[in-house]
């Protein structure tokens, strides 16, 4: 299995989803608790809200807070 | 669509979606994305198939073909070389997908989800299989992706990181479906788990397929999502309106969560709509659809699968992109024409081993419909698995018995040798549930006989044979299962008395809650039993009432209503059979009731059109006929009648418009085609469009008998394969009064080359020296028009007397024979004297007078069937004259016939009852 495919699709949608706009192109508010429109957001959406809770809480990347 | 563009289909699979859910959330905006696709495309219901299991009818759409032939027959399969099963797999499936067919011819196909599609298959896009997103228990830690879920290899490890734990999930995903989550203890209720479960499947996949949608150029892309109806099989009882049985608290609970996954499933199709870019076509589909109404069952049978019976067998077709019609609905879809219509979106041909044809109606303009005999043979890498990959799995498990039975290796489990059986069992009964569900009763007869040998005490497996029988004709075969199955189980007294005893027992002792749960199941197995023994006797009520016999048919109902008093589908059975013994207005008030029980219900509604029609009060016919219709759509019959009030009443373009409308969703109702071509001639001058209608009768489309509402099957009616002219759809009958010289042009026709429909059971004699060229099958064709499918092409025997009773739903060309009643009646009476039957006291005017009454009906008949082309052809003239009136007959035939053979066959000395000899 070529790994270093699979990391480059990963770094680069970790890149994309924090440029999730809102239709006036503000940025997208994410809540750390994510919500059903950030899942039908779909990959980026899912992302996005990962790298929010990574940010929330560095160590588990858990939606609650640590 | 302009050429040089190339076509993109977005195909979105929501498995169980029905439109009685979707239109109140409609109504209330809250589907938004759907909305506008519908708003911008063409709707419909799609029919489903029988069985109803998502993993057979997912194929069938994908192949166009019936399970029979793409190999998909269950859930579960049994392991190649291992004694153990697995749930169903993709190499399983024996002939190509549709993205298979479009990888073939250039196009980037991309799957998500499908059911089945494990191992992922090596398409020139990305295959992302059917168990890439189940959690399967595993903590998120230990969440590792299945093998070949996943093709590339390359991107597994990527494609893994968009699947969602359900334990990833929070409060914010889970209270849009249940507000009031905090009240569930968790402890003893999984149900927030499984929504949690469902939530996070279904964005797994959503997150793969729009990702793909972002970052790959892609022609097509197909994505299944199971989550509605997951969540309707766990959560529809507790959807408004409120069951009764269900307590409130459950209800205020969990009453939103079937709505809440709709609304959900709006919002990921905005998502890929705008993803998919407004080039593209969208098709969003369901495999069968859900009871949310007073139909959800109360109580499961206990079979296998039987969580099915909540299916409704209606889904939802929608599609929407450049060059598809907008704003429109479209009538008669079924699962098979799905990948036939994506095969005309590419502009390629379709498969004459497909069982469906494309959906036509949906496209601005009709596509030029081309056609090859199959792709199974079109060489090209498509995708699929190579052979190594590919095993039979059924004969993998006979390798393994055989080996056991030589020696080489060890008997395996009893247990799960046990659950391999089982799973081989359900799929031969599935595949038997497949030829009865596409008319093909006597291929699924010998593997019922089998499966009934051994297991003669399931009712499915007797009520599956029993019908099988009567749609044959083999009244006394079916008349035998269901008295022996009444033979093996308890009277309907002695359970009775059983359940009696236990209800007591439950209400006056004080029972530990172990041995109340315990008596509550006795009760549960008795009433099951209860169940199938009423099952059978309505069965034997449908067969009395196949085999003409209405009035027995009546009294076993009136038995049946004794301890079924609110049974609606027993009363429907019971007006219709007053209906058949021509009392309408008993069948009145039997109608009445069921709609007292339940104002909903169409077939009673139908049921008092018809009387209304039977006492000429046609404006109330149609009032009932337009109310029916009002609550179920997709109901043939009911147009067909429509129809008949409105011409009545002289509103022939209306009368004409529901007789289009009944041939949409019913191509074979030979009846309904009649009425059309007669309302066209004579009341609308429009010669064109009788003539279409002509011509449909000699097509190749599936003709289903279609005469009795109450017994109308719609599985059956999928078939809308585009007509084709051929003389092989054609039934060719010899007819005319008994010693008319029937025998003698049946001869005639045979030797000419055409096959005769005969059975040798009436052998030569004196009488007809050469023989009768009859059929047993002809004499009961007043109950048993299942035969006539099998005269195709053929030429077969039926007296004038039965003409009427020859379905509306095959073109017929009639050779009518026509002697001298003189010379009729006295070959007859030479022929009972030869048998030693003659009756002295016969009076020859008499006979005469009867045979010239039943000359004009046939003729009558004839003249008013449009499938029905004659040529009336006199004795006398051929035997004077062969050789010109053979060359009528091959005219007549479609000049297929050798005449010079024909001529051959005329013996003049046969002539011998002459008039003025």
């Amino acid at each position: 299995m070529d790994t270093n495919i699979s990391n480059r699709l990963l770094e680069d949608l970790k890149k994309e989803s924090q440029r999730l706009t809102t239709t006036d192109g503000k940025p997208l508010e994410i809540p750390v608790k994510g919500s059903l429109g950030l899942l039908a957001l779909g990959a980026k959406g899912l992302f996005a809200w990962r790298e929010k809770r990574k940010l929330m809480n560095p160590k588990t990347g858990s939606n609650e807070p640590e | 669509m302009s050429q040089n563009k190339r076509r993109k289909l977005l195909l979105i699979g929501w498995d169980a979606a029905d439109w009685k859910v979707i239109n109140p959330l409609l109504d209330a905006g809250e589907l938004p994305a759907l909305e506008s696709l519908i708003n911008r495309g063409v709707i419909g219901n799609l029919s489903s198939l029988d069985p109803p299991y998502s993993p057979m009818l997912w194929t069938t759409i994908a192949t166009g073909k019936r399970p029979d032939k793409h190999g998909i027959l269950g859930f579960t399969e049994p392991i190649p070389n291992q004694v153990g099963i697995r749930p169903v797999t993709c190499t399983s499936r024996k002939v190509k997908a549709v993205w298979n067919i479009l990888m073939q011819e250039g196009n980037n196909v991309n799957t998500v989800g499908w059911w089945p599609s494990h191992p992922a298959e090596p398409l020139n896009g990305i295959c992302i299989s059917d168990l890439y997103k189940d959690s399967n228990g595993l903590s998120p830690e230990k969440w590792e992706m299945v093998n070949d879920a996943v093709h590339p290899d390359e991107m597994a490890d990527f494609f893994a990181e968009l699947r969602i734990h359900p334990y990833e999930l929070t409060e914010a995903h889970l209270l849009p479906f249940v507000p009031e989550a905090m009240r569930v203890n968790q402890e003893k209720d999984r149900r927030l788990f499984q929504i949690a479960a469902n939530v996070a499947e279904s964005s797994s996949l959503h997150a793969a397929a729009t990702w793909i949608l972002e970052n790959k150029d892609w022609d097509f892309l197909a994505l299944y999502q199971v989550a509605i109806d997951h969540i309707c099989h766990l959560f529809m009882r507790l959807h408004p309106p409120k069951m009764k049985h269900i307590p409130q608290q459950q209800f205020d609970l969990y009453k939103d969560v079937v709505n809440g996954i709709y609304r959900y499933h709006d919002m990921m199709l905005g998502r890929l709509i705008e993803l998919a870019g407004s080039e593209a076509t969208i098709m969003l589909i369901s495999d069968h659809g859900f009871h949310p109404d007073h139909l959800r069952p109360l109580m499961l049978p206990d079979e296998p699968a039987s969580p099915a019976y909540q299916h409704r067998d209606l889904g939802i077709f929608c599609i929407a992109g450049p060059g598809i019609k907008k704003d429109e609905r479209i009538y008669g879809a079924s699962l098979l024409n799905i990948t036939p219509t994506i095969l005309s979106l590419y502009g390629l041909p379709v498969a004459e081993d497909m069982d469906g044809a494309p959906l036509s109606g949906i496209f601005e303009t009709e596509p030029e419909l081309k056609t090859i005999p199959s792709w199974e043979t079109i060489e090209g890498n498509s995708g699929m698995h190579t052979g190594e990959k590919l095993m039979d799995t059924f004969q993998a498990q006979e390798t393994i018995r055989q080996l056991v039975e030589l020696g080489y290796i060890e008997e395996p489990d009893e247990n799960l040798q046990k659950t391999v059986d089982q799973t081989i069992r359900e799929s031969r009964i599935n595949l038997a549930r497949v030829y009865i569900g596409s008319g093909r009763h006597h291929l699924a007869i010998p593997i019922l006989e089998e499966i009934y040998a051994i297991f003669n005490d399931e009712v499915r497996i007797a009520e599956n044979l029993a019908s099988c029988y009567r749609a044959v004709g083999e009244i006394d075969k079916s008349f035998d299962v269901i008295h022996k199955f009444r033979q093996n189980q308890e009277s309907v007294s002695s359970i009775k008395c059983k359940q009696k005893e236990l209800q007591k027992k439950i209400r006056f002792e004080k029972l530990t809650p172990e041995k109340k749960h315990k008596t509550f199941q006795k009760i549960k197995k008795l009433h099951t039993m209860a169940a199938n023994l009423a099952k059978m006797d309505m069965l034997e009520s449908d067969v009395l009432f196949k085999s003409g016999k209405f009035a027995e048919s009546l009294s076993m109902l009136n038995r049946l209503e004794e301890s079924l008093p609110n049974h609606q589908p027993l009363h429907i059975k019971k007006g219709n059979t007053y209906l058949k013994l021509n009392q309408p207005e008993k069948a009145i008030p039997v109608f009445q009731k069921v709609l007292d029980m339940n104002p909903d219900n169409h077939l009673a509604l139908h049921g008092l059109a018809i009387c209304e029609l039977a006492a000429g009060n046609y404006t109330e016919a149609a009032e009932l006929c337009l109310s029916c219709l009002g609550i179920v759509y997709h109901y043939p019959i009911g147009h067909f009648h429509l129809a008949i009030a409105l011409e009545k009443i002289e509103e022939y373009e209306a009368a004409a418009n529901a007789c289009e409308v009944c041939l949409a969703l019913a191509p074979g109702f030979g009846e309904a085609r009649n009425v059309a071509i007669r309302i066209y001639t004579e009341h609308l001058q429009q010669p064109l469009l009788a003539e279409k209608h002509k011509q449909f009768f000699c097509s190749s489309v599936e003709k289903t008998d279609c005469e009795s509402g109450s017994d109308f099957s719609f599985s059956t009616l999928e078939a809308t394969k585009d007509a084709r002219d051929t003389g092989e759809e054609t039934i060719f009958i010899v007819s005319g009064l008994p010693r008319s010289g029937t025998s003698m042009m049946m001869q005639m026709l045979e030797a000419g080359g055409l096959d005769a429909y005969t059975d040798q059971v009436r052998i030569a004699d004196e009488n007809n020296v050469k023989g009768y060229f009859e059929h047993e099958a002809v004499k009961r064709l007043a109950r048993d028009k299942n035969w006539l499918k099998y005269a195709k092409g053929k030429v077969v025997k039926v007296i004038s007397h039965l003409l009427t009773f020859l379905p509306e739903n095959h073109h017929y060309k009639i050779i009518f024979m026509l002697r001298d009643l003189d010379e009729v009646v006295a070959s007859q009476q030479k022929m009972l004297s030869r048998l030693g039957k003659e009756k002295k006291s016969a009076y020859r005017l008499d006979l005469r007078m009867a045979f010239e009454k039943d000359l004009k009906a046939a003729t009558t008949l004839i003249g008013k069937r449009y499938n029905m082309d004659v040529l009336f052809v006199q004795y006398r003239d051929i035997i004077q004259n062969p050789q010109s009136e053979a060359e009528k007959v091959n005219n007549f035939a479609g000049n297929m016939l050798v005449v010079e053979n024909m001529v051959k066959e005329v013996n003049r000395n046969l002539y011998r009852e002459r008039v003025g000899k």
